[in-house]
């Protein structure tokens, strides 16, 4: 299998994890609340407070473990965000004139808190989408949004984009395919011009081919929204979890990082 | 009123860059019959499927589909009683499991749970997929990715079936179960396709297309018999009516292997 091929593959296993796992027990309107009540405190979070980061990361590790994903499948969705991050808090540390003392006594520019911060917004919140997509299931994900009063126009808008980004990578597939039984001793990468005209290629294919799919879907009755399934039932178990994260991301945010700078640096609060 | 009859008449359509797909084009078919709609490339087969689908739109004629004319205004109507199976079973089904899949056309017309988990069930049963119900269908095969687009069609209970290419792509056992379960549907059915033999085993009668203009409508073996109709329309018969060489490849079962053809070459017997 080509690495094309198997980065499909495993873009697509999005919605086999859905079905498995503890997570399927609970309303997807109670994962996406919790999920936003994360995001918030993260956002609510200064510029350079680590320690109210660091603990907001148990939100996207107990998806990963309750929703059996391997830790592996999100390590490699997560890292092609990491250059971003870094290029946007790289110079933080040398251009920041603010110091902060350290415990041994030692001082460091307080660029390395913005630039650690930077980094850690950035892989909570991509963790946070993925896992979210990926323990839930776009299509129970679509019904927790509709839940939630989400226009369906949006809801359809998203789904849309889930799927055509398969399509685009299907016609890909099959372009560079055909290109490589026809490279003839060309090894290795696709020439940039070649690159460029199949990419005009693609995007005629692609947009022929979501044709085609649309049309069967009209053909089914598809009126704009797609329907919402078996409604949906919220549980005493939805409340005891969304009220245990709720709280846990407004503790992060006021009093748990006071309460780990006092145990780290020893000193009260 | 009945749904399950089909009438074009004098149907004509041209593309905006001035092809003219179809002129006009007149056929009947009745309750319970099978149509096979056959024609070479660019006969006209699948601007007349799109046009019944009202992905086109009629220029001058009218198709009726038991009385009720499609124009856009019938377009709902007219798809919640013809059931649609793509050439490209890939198309079809893009949700991301074959239940799921199944369940789209059924919810779009109003059938809500308790209803639609039963119904969704009964079709794959009788589609012979129960078993691939929580798969995800690009990994199914391509006879299992056939059978699950004529479910997703069935589940929405149309009056007619309206099939592009049913056995596309099929290897031989995949192609006989298809054809096997479009003859156990009691729904009239139109089938485009190139699969000449499929036609011959199933339809009850044949439109052949040329140039967009109907040259024939009659039973299948009439139309397969007239070796100077076919040739005008750029046709061959049935492979099976074909005329087969005196003497076939010889099979030989060598030791330790399955059967294997035997290739006589003359020059090494010589």
């Amino acid at each position: 299998m080509s690495r094309l091929s198997s980065t499909i593959e495993g873009w697509r296993s999005f919605d086999s994890f859905a079905a498995a796992g503890l997570i399927s027990c609970l309303d997807p309107r109670t994962i996406i609340l919790s999920a936003l009540c994360t995001v918030i405190a993260m956002t609510g979070a200064g510029k350079g407070e680590v320690m109210v980061l660091l603990p907001l990361t148990a939100f996207p590790l107990t998806l990963l473990v309750l929703a059996n994903i391997p830790p592996i499948w999100l390590v490699k969705r997560i890292l092609p965000v990491l250059p971003f991050a870094l290029m946007i808090g790289l110079l933080n540390p040398w251009l920041e004139q603010g110091t902060v003392t350290l415990p041994g006594g030692a001082e460091i520019s307080t660029g390395w808190f913005t630039l650690a911060s930077i980094t850690l917004r950035a892989l909570i919140s991509a963790a946070t989408a993925l896992l979210l997509i990926a323990s839930v299931g776009l299509l129970n994900l679509s019904r927790g949004l509709a839940g939630l009063k989400v226009p369906a126009l949006f809801i359809t808008q998203l789904q849309m984009l889930f799927r055509y980004f398969f399509v685009i990578g299907e016609e890909f597939q099959r372009m560079e395919r055909a290109w490589r039984l026809r490279s003839g001793s060309r090894r290795g990468r696709m020439p940039l011009k070649l690159a460029a005209q199949l990419l005009q290629n693609l995007f005629l294919r692609s947009l022929a081919r979501a044709s085609r799919i649309h049309n069967a879907m009209l053909a089914r009755g598809f009126n704009g929204e797609v329907p919402a399934g078996a409604p949906l039932h919220w549980r005493l178990r939805d409340t005891v979890w969304l009220a245990g994260w709720a709280g846990f991301a407004l503790l992060c945010r006021f009093n748990l990082p006071l309460l780990l700078g006092a145990m780290l640096t020893g000193q009260p609060q | 009123m009945s749904h399950h009859y089909l009438h074009f008449n004098s149907v004509s359509f041209t593309y905006p860059d001035g092809t003219k797909a179809l002129s006009e084009v007149s056929f009947e078919m009745y309750h319970g019959e099978r149509i096979g709609l056959i024609g070479a490339n660019g006969a006209g087969k699948s601007t007349l499927l799109q046009l019944l689908a009202g992905f086109l739109v009629t220029q001058s004629g009218s198709i009726d589909l038991g009385g009720l004319k499609i124009t856009p205004s019938t377009i709902a109507e007219v798809r919640r009683t013809l059931g649609f199976v793509f050439q490209d079973a890939d198309d079809q089904l893009f949700m991301p499991t074959v239940f799921e899949d199944v369940a789209f056309g059924p919810a779009n017309l109003g059938v809500e749970e308790p209803e639609l988990t039963p119904l969704v069930l009964e079709t794959l049963k009788r589609t012979g997929i129960a078993h691939l119900a929580d798969r995800p269908p690009y990994h199914l095969s391509g006879g299992q990715k056939r059978a699950a687009a004529i479910a997703t069609v069935l589940a929405s209970s149309p009056s007619m079936l309206v099939l592009d290419e049913p056995a596309n792509a099929l290897d031989p056992i995949a192609r006989r179960r298809i054809i096997e379960q479009l003859r156990g549907f009691t729904h009239s059915q139109l089938i485009a396709s190139h699969d000449l033999d499929l036609v011959l085993d199933l339809c009850h009668r044949v439109v052949v297309l040329h140039e967009g203009k109907v040259a024939a409508v009659a039973p299948p073996m009439t139309v397969f018999k007239n070796k100077e109709l076919l040739e005008q329309c750029g046709l061959l018969p049935p492979l099976r009516m074909q005329e087969l060489p005196p003497e076939g490849p010889q099979l030989k079962v060598v030791e330790g292997h399955h059967h294997e053809i035997a290739h006589h070459h003359h020059t090494a017997e010589k």
